[in-house]
């Protein structure tokens, strides 16, 4: 008859395509009331860990270690770390310690491969490449890495002056470093950082990084112009002012 | 007059970029007195314009292809104003100094 017709036609397509869209609208706004009774309970959380927080302050050094320690695990999984308050009770987290040695474990050959040093960039590229799943967030990353040393893992994290952060081994002594530098520098007569990462194959940044500690030792001098900064081994130093 | 005899950090390339290490430093600045001194003695030249100076041959070796630039230059005048070898004719513009090879106490 004429209203199957038009059931069928255009109208009737519309009229489909109205009640999706309106099924649509209803999925949304569920999902928005859950997460909203969701952030509801979680801030019930935060604030409740404010307060423990500040309990923890008031009773400084009444509360056993072991408890703070699960306190901040409490804190890390609700995603609220508090360093302000926390730095001062224990030094990290379980999860970060477990994490470090598990680093250690993973980085010892790559950074024997690569000369020592590692920008907590490629670390962190290299970690989470590996794993897949589960992933390493930065914040994770560089906190475990802190703990290194606490921990007495053979490798450390070291910040640079340009504020550059790498993982290097403890058996990489900055003697070494500066040797091998300056050697590679006067070989060629003067280097870039470019033509230093090409010759001994480190990365550009960690290349530039070990000039500038060269430099610092006061075993090479810089040139510095249009066409890039070159290194030279310091003749300031080692000739005379007048020959 | 004979040929001025350049001291051999005129040919190092670093010689004209002020190096950031403090001790290497000191002794290139030490080596630009020196040399800012012999040169003027050389020409007997008694002042100096700073703006010509920086494109005379002094301050820019055109043979490497370096010059030293204008804040570096400023930099050797003053250590040498300290030492008490130059003054200022205007000590607010400081365009233009006098050059004293000695200085006042060894005359």
């Amino acid at each position: 008859g004429p209203t199957g017709a038009r059931r069928a036609g255009i109208v009737g397509i519309e009229r489909k395509l109205e009640q999706k869209r309106k099924e649509t609208d209803q999925t949304i706004s569920v999902a928005f009331e859950d997460l909203s009774n969701l952030m509801e309970k979680a801030k019930d959380m935060v604030s409740l860990s404010k307060t423990i927080a500040q309990k923890i302050q008031d009773k400084q050094g009444a509360i056993s270690e072991d408890e703070t320690v699960q306190f901040k695990s409490y804190l890390l999984s609700l995603g609220i770390p508090n360093p302000v308050t926390r730095e001062t009770h224990g030094s990290g987290t379980n999860y970060h310690m477990q994490l470090a040695k598990e680093l250690a474990q993973v980085l010892q050959q790559p950074l024997e491969e690569c000369g020592g040093m590692m920008s907590l960039a490629d670390v962190y590229c290299r970690v989470n490449r590996a794993r897949g799943m589960e992933l390493l967030s930065p914040d994770d990353l560089l906190n475990a890495c802190k703990l290194l040393e606490a921990l007495k893992l053979p490798m450390r994290l070291r910040e640079f002056d340009s504020g550059v952060v790498v993982v290097q081994l403890v058996s990489h002594s900055e003697e070494e470093v500066v040797r091998e530098t300056s050697r590679l520098v006067e070989e060629s007569g003067s280097l870039t950082a470019e033509e230093l990462s090409r010759v001994a194959s480190f990365s550009v940044m960690l290349a530039r990084e070990r000039l500038l500690t060269t430099e610092k030792k006061g075993l090479l001098c810089r040139d510095d112009t249009v066409e890039g900064l070159r290194f030279y081994p310091n003749l300031f130093s080692t000739k005379p002012v007048m020959e | 007059m004979a040929e001025f005899q350049w001291p051999w950090q005129y040919n190092f390339p670093p010689f004209f970029t002020i190096q950031p290490n403090k001790d290497t430093q000191a002794k290139q600045l030490e080596a630009w007195c020196l040399l800012v001194l012999s040169y003027c003695r050389h020409r007997r030249q008694y002042s100096l314009d700073v703006t010509d100076a920086q494109d005379s041959p002094l301050f820019h070796n055109q043979k490497i292809g370096r010059k030293l630039p204008l804040e570096a230059v400023y930099t050797v005048l003053e250590e040498l104003r300290k030492k008490g070898n130059i003054e200022w004719t205007d000590p607010k513009k400081r365009n233009r100094c006098l050059i004293m090879w000695r200085t006042p106490e060894e005359w």
